[in-house]
């Protein structure tokens, strides 16, 4: 083995951990590295050993794991603690993002067959119709929360940029405004693609609108859209998915795309923009409201999951999508809970009220 | 000389809130008992005391945890490779953790011999 190659070894798998523990831990960990491979040139264990310690390091940085872990590498003064609770807050935006497609899915669907319903069959499964009345209400809930959420943050980041504005850079402990602008733009952007292509898109919604549920027909329409590429059609290529207009199938490629870009912009937006202490309070009880709605749209899928029967063609049928969308939702909730656990914790340790 | 202990490598029961990372933690930290010492000199002193070889990752993660704790402290780096030494918080976790073992292993063996071993 050449002299080179542990050294180029070990700078891969200190690439497992974020950079703020590579800027405190990199130099010395690498050297301890390079003297195992020396040692032992073949190690699946500290292979594994090390993505699991990076990966653990990863989501303390973001908020989500153990925080004895990222005050080794942050410290423990104030500012450290606010810009752990704007990380763990960053991170449960993202959660809250896959909650809304994830929980559009089962939402749409059953408001779907619950329009069909009330004109073809007397008597609906009284457990659909429920799952329904709380995914839905639950769902609305969950999407005025995070317009009330992201109302602060937008504010600030403007007030960011605009204090910046002709200044390069930024003060020393202020994000410059680039550091704002460019996650800013990315999320004005692709917000604005995702309204807009949701509302055209929306025409081809199948319900009526609203009839036999109060969800209005224009946010169930929109709804639907905007989440239409999870759906089955993908599983059919040559039949379903051929009989869509080619504007609608590109709709369904890049509208996950996009909607993947927002949600890492807000992340970021969020950590970046230095939301005051008072706003980060309020940002944490947001948080923690959501966080209780957040078993509601869970349990309704997961009771309509469980009950729907197994005739495809029988109304209120849930498939494999809903199933899948059900485990991603089971999946999310405790990363959540533990996002908004944590960033109340650092708020307190800080000085802050949650 | 300062006396050697041989650390139980699956203790859990000691330094309470590092979960999976007592065992590590207590290596470690009896490890820097004897002296101020870096990643590699403490692989290699714990795998000598304890016949255990503690994996990189497991070894930082462990430090990371100790160093936010105050039970240790990092010395200034030497040729990228940074020393660490034990602490009075760490040397008074230690010896609650030890003293605790102790009571433990003291316990067994009393017992072992009335009911077990003939010698």
């Amino acid at each position: 083995m050449s002299g080179q190659a542990p050294a180029r070894r070990a700078a891969r798998l200190v690439r497992w951990y974020p950079a703020g523990w590579r800027a405190r831990y990199g130099a010395e960990f690498a050297e301890l590295l390079i003297a195992d491979i020396t040692e032992r040139p073949r190690s699946a264990a500290r292979a594994l050993d090390v993505a699991r310690g990076g990966l653990t390091a990863r989501l303390a940085a973001a908020g989500l794991a153990g925080s004895p872990l990222a005050e080794a590498v942050r410290g423990v003064t104030p500012q450290a603690r606010y810009r752990q609770v704007s990380a763990s807050l960053g991170s449960l935006a993202g959660l809250l993002a896959v909650f809304l497609v994830a929980g559009s899915v089962p939402c749409s669907e059953l408001v779907i067959d619950r329009q069909a319903l009330s004109r073809s069959t007397p008597s609906p499964p009284a457990s659909a119709l429920l799952a329904t009345d709380v995914i839905s209400a639950a769902m609305l809930l969950l999407l005025a929360l995070a317009v009330l959420a992201a109302l602060p943050v937008l504010v600030a980041a403007l007030a960011t940029v605009g204090a910046a504005g002709f200044r390069r850079g930024g003060r020393a402990g202020r994000p410059g405004a680039g550091r704002v602008l460019r996650p800013a733009a990315v999320l004005l952007a692709g917000a604005t693609f995702l309204f807009i292509g949701a509302r055209h898109f929306g025409n081809g919604w199948p319900g009526t609108g609203g009839n036999g549920s109060f969800v209005p027909a224009g946010l169930a329409a929109f709804e639907w859209a905007l989440c239409l590429s999870v759906s089955a059609y993908w599983a059919h290529p040559a039949s379903l998915l051929a009989s869509f207009p080619r504007p609608e199938v590109y709709w369904m490629a890049a509208s996950p795309v996009v909607l993947a870009a927002c949600v890492i912009a807000a992340a970021v937006l969020v950590r970046r923009v230095g939301l005051a202490p008072r706003v980060l309070a309020f940002e944490v009880r947001v948080a923690g409201a959501a966080c209780a709605v957040l078993p509601a749209v869970a349990g309704a899928a997961a009771c309509w999951v469980a009950t729907s029967g197994g005739r495809l063609t029988a109304p209120f049928h849930a498939g494999l999508i809903d199933l899948a969308c059900t485990v991603v939702l089971a999946l999310a909730l405790p990363a959540a809970a533990r996002a908004v656990r944590l960033a109340r914790r650092e708020l307190l340790l800080a000085g802050g009220r949650p | 000389m300062p006396k050697r202990d041989r650390a139980q490598p699956d203790d859990e029961t000691g330094l309470a809130g590092f979960g999976r990372y007592a065992g590590p933690a207590t290596l470690i930290l009896s490890s820097l008992a004897g002296g101020p010492k870096h990643g590699y000199a403490l692989t290699k002193d714990v795998e000598e005391f304890a016949g255990v070889r503690l994996a990189p990752g497991t070894l930082y993660e462990a430090l990371a945890r100790l160093e936010s704790q105050g039970m240790i402290e990092a010395l200034e780096p030497a040729d990228r490779r940074r020393p660490y030494q034990l602490t009075a918080a760490g040397a008074a976790a230690l010896r609650a953790h030890l003293d605790a073992q102790r009571r433990v292993t003291d316990t067994g063996l009393r017992r072992l011999r009335a009911r077990w071993v003939t010698e």
